[in-house]
């Protein structure tokens, strides 16, 4: 059955049936249920659920016992016949409205819909319609970016969104969030790989900035000290000593060092590496907050951070990390070609906007 | 018309449509969300929803300023809710064309005051529930309109108040939808405030760094 007798006989028989009279109501529920039965099936799709015939049975006895005169007791329930009939015919009537409704709605296909605005002049309805589906999964890049770029409240984000979204409409770009992270056990080699790709990128003409991690080992073979290495300047900062079995003291003078280092090589370098992101940072503290205040000040710098594993998820949280820029070491071993192109791959797609 | 400006006008009309469409997805989404969670939860999801609806829509008619840009806005959603697998969905999509023709009225009327907020959202709420009756009287007949009147009568006997005080408990109930719907009015009001208002410091900032 094509979609314009579809529609046609749809529309004939809601016309019937709100007549009200009982015989052409009747009548209009078998025309529908034939029609459904060989043409669409789809019609059927409601009434196939059991609540559906519980509200039904519901309906008639409502209608029994509330509507009509000279009733009888059924189960204690005053039900007259008169409403039972009513009720009868209430859910004729319902049935086939809905049968004709889902006729007439089946018949309105995306293609129909999208001639008719043609016709009546509303082209560009039809392409807001197709870049409404285009920017859907830009939503959540967007929302990505607001909240990182807003410290305020929830408000103040989703108007930050409000705004890219409708700088978007004027042509303005939504870039993606673009820190990826490379995370994995203790000496699973995240230090080594962040190194690695300092060597790459610098040797492609890359201008690296950031700061790796250096392991000291102590007394019987057992790492006591941690040293932070700016990779521009290869200057050494004491981050952390270890105190034996109550832990690591981390030097303050060290997080503010690491923090201006970051922020000078923020306004000079394409790439920016931070080594690494563990409990103090989930907590907001340590780099935490230098990192945040970097990738709003700087929105287009590309960022590789180490993760520590045990903090993942927190971390991943609050830095918006994506597992799809997440390069798990325990996972695929050594660090592979993909991830560094992926990485490169972003660089280059910011040189071209 | 001069040529120059036909361009301009077709250009601002682009701008404007694409503004829709950007806005009529983040409700798509919005509406996706929220819609899952609260059917998932079967809360009841019409007054809510619709509360959310005007919060957008609130936001996006005060930061764009164009006149029936939410009725726009509406119009894209309500499109793209009939590409959906289910198809359409005439009862939601009324819905939402309602909530963008509200929008843009209280708008012409109240600019952005927090009065186009409030008045969109009561209306939008309240709609919901009366299409919600609506639906179901012109389903079941006027017969279902005496049912309702019945039970209401029964309600009052049975909860000892006297006749005509049941429609009291009705006035509370929709007093309680309308404010659901001005609560998200509101909302709307204080997210499009603080856009124009960053936009207002974005714009000094351009100034004073030329």
């Amino acid at each position: 059955m094509n979609n314009r007798v579809k529609f046609a006989v749809g529309l004939l028989l809601l016309i019937v049936v709100i007549t009200g009279h009982h015989l052409p109501m009747i009548i209009a529920l078998i025309s529908s249920v034939v029609v459904g039965l060989t043409f669409e099936r789809r019609v059927f799709r409601k009434i196939g659920k059991p609540a559906f015939w519980i509200f039904t049975i519901f309906v008639t006895l409502l209608a029994g016992s509330l509507l009509g005169e000279d009733s009888f007791k059924w189960y204690g329930i005053p039900i007259s016949k008169e409403g039972i009939i009513a009720g009868l015919f209430m859910n004729i009537r319902a049935f086939t409205i809905v049968f004709s409704t889902v006729l007439i709605a089946t018949s309105l296909s995306k293609e129909r819909m999208l001639r008719y605005t043609q016709k009546f002049g509303l082209e560009q309805v039809n392409q807001a319609y197709e870049s409404a589906v285009d920017t859907l999964p830009l939503v959540k890049d967007a929302w990505w970016e607001a909240q990182l770029e807003e410290s305020g409240s929830i408000l103040k984000k989703i108007a930050r969104l409000m705004i890219k979204l409708m700088d978007y409409a004027e042509g303005e770009k939504i870039r993606r969030v673009k820190i990826f992270g490379i995370t994995g056990c203790q000496g699973s080699g995240k230090s080594t790989s962040i190194q690695i790709i300092a060597d790459k990128f610098s040797n492609d003409g890359m201008r690296v900035g950031g700061f790796y991690q250096n392991k000291v080992a102590g007394e019987n073979e057992k790492t006591t000290t941690f040293d932070l290495i700016h990779f521009s300047t290869k200057k050494s900062v004491r981050l952390a000593e270890g105190e034996g079995r109550r832990g690591f003291k981390f030097d303050q003078k060290a997080f503010e060092i690491a923090s201006e280092w970051l922020t000078e090589d923020a306004k000079s370098s394409d790439i920016l590496l931070v080594d690494e992101l563990g409990i103090l940072e989930s907590k907001g503290k340590g780099h935490a907050n230098a990192l945040i205040q970097v990738i709003r000040k700087n929105p287009e710098i590309v960022i590789v951070a180490t993760f520590r594993k045990d903090r993942l998820k927190t971390l991943a949280s609050r830095f918006l990390l994506s597992p799809d820029h997440t390069f798990d070491h325990d996972k695929k071993g050594y660090l592979k070609d993909s991830f560094v192109d992926q990485i490169r791959a972003e660089l280059e797609s910011k040189d071209i906007s | 018309m001069s040529k120059k400006s036909k361009v301009e006008k077709s250009s601002n009309q682009t701008v404007m449509w694409k503004q829709a469409a950007v806005f009529g997805a983040l409700w798509g989404v919005i509406e996706i969300t929220i819609g899952s969670f609260l059917h998932a939860t079967r809360l009841p999801s019409g007054i809510f929803l619709a509360s959310t609806g005007i919060a957008l829509l609130t936001a996006t008619q005060m930061l764009t300023g164009k006149p029936w840009m939410a009725f726009r806005v509406a119009l894209v959603c309500a499109g793209v809710r009939a590409l959906t697998p289910h198809g359409l969905m005439l009862g939601p999509m009324a819905s939402i064309l309602l909530q963008g023709l509200f929008v843009s009225a209280a708008w012409i009327l109240f600019r952005n005051s927090i009065l186009t907020g409030i008045a969109a959202g009561t209306a939008a709420t309240i709609s919901t529930q009366l299409q919600s009756f609506v639906v179901k009287l012109f389903a079941y007949g006027v017969e279902l309109l005496e049912i309702y009147l019945q039970l209401l009568g029964k309600a009052e006997s049975f909860f000892r108040l006297e006749q005509g005080q049941g429609w009291i408990v009705i006035i509370f109930y929709f007093a309680f939808v309308a404010s659901v719907g001005i609560l998200g009015g509101i909302i709307g009001h204080r997210i499009g405030w603080l856009a124009l208002q960053m936009i207002s410091e974005r714009s000094k900032a351009g100034a004073t760094s030329e």
